[in-house]
């Protein structure tokens, strides 16, 4: 019987994605909403998926350059919110305001990306009770 | 004694004893993860879609768990399962398991990933009203 169940969390875990969260949650369960943060650097990936839209921005500080996986909404928030896929493309250059993840991980909750024209989009979740700007 | 006897009682009337945030985690965020976890990890085997199969079954059953009498909130309120908007949120889970159940036994990504909007705003359709507002 361990047997089998150590096989089945085996199959578990294959399907259970590690990474940032990809999941459910509640944001300052996984966030520090007392560290605010600014990162700025270029887009490297856009992962496109419920719940969470993932941006992935390599910032550069003191010499190293850091992949920074940003949590947005859901694409249908962000959809309502007037993002789209279209609105972001790799390469190109933002700044995101966001919070750390309390782990200490290269993960942040954006609540809102500048893009490099300017524009400001407000990409956090008006339902996951986390700051609204 | 008179503990077991009480508890007794609850399951004789088909009450429950998870308050709603265990239930929560122990049935919701783990399969409902399962599922969002095919849009980066796609299942590989039939023993993993069996998985996701199952995950989107409890999905769709988990909407009767958070409607049964009695069941308390972890803030000790009990949960408003009288309440139309409740009722319609916890419901709303049904066809959301239903579309990824059928979309995990086609084994289609594209439909998992048309399934997950549903999941997603019945989730989050709730907890616009009904989580607690987290701590800062």
């Amino acid at each position: 019987m361990q047997v089998r169940n150590a096989f089945c969390a085996v199959i578990l875990g294959l399907v259970v994605s590690p990474g940032p969260t990809y999941a459910h949650h509640s944001v300052s369960a996984e966030f520090d909403l007392s560290k605010r943060i600014t990162l700025e650097g270029r887009v490297t990936k856009i992962e496109w998926m419920n719940p969470h839209v993932y941006l992935y921005v390599d910032v550069n500080a003191e010499g190293k350059t850091a992949n920074w996986a940003c949590e947005t909404a859901g694409p249908n928030t962000l959809a309502r919110q007037g993002w789209s896929r279209l609105s972001l493309k790799i390469g190109d250059r933002v700044t995101v305001l966001g919070y750390k993840a309390r782990d200490g991980s290269y993960v942040a909750s954006a609540r809102e990306v500048v893009l490099a024209n300017g524009r400001k989009v407000f990409v956090g979740s008006p339902l996951d009770g986390g700051p609204q700007s | 004694m008179a503990v077991l006897l009480l508890a007794g009682t609850a399951i004789a009337q088909g009450q429950s004893q998870q308050n709603l945030k265990q239930l929560m985690r122990s049935a919701l965020l783990p399969n409902s993860n399962i599922i969002f976890a095919v849009q980066s990890k796609p299942p590989k085997s039939e023993k993993e879609w069996q998985i996701v199969e199952n995950a989107a079954v409890n999905i769709g059953d988990a909407a009767n768990l958070i409607l049964l009498p009695g069941r308390l909130r972890s803030n000790g309120q009990p949960v408003p399962v009288q309440a139309a908007d409740y009722i319609k949120y916890a419901q709303a889970l049904v066809p959301a398991g239903g579309k990824c159940l059928k979309a995990a036994q086609m084994k289609n990504l594209d439909a998992v990933g048309d399934c997950t909007d549903l999941l997603s705003e019945s989730c989050d359709n709730c907890h616009k009203v009904y989580r607690d507002q987290p701590r800062k």
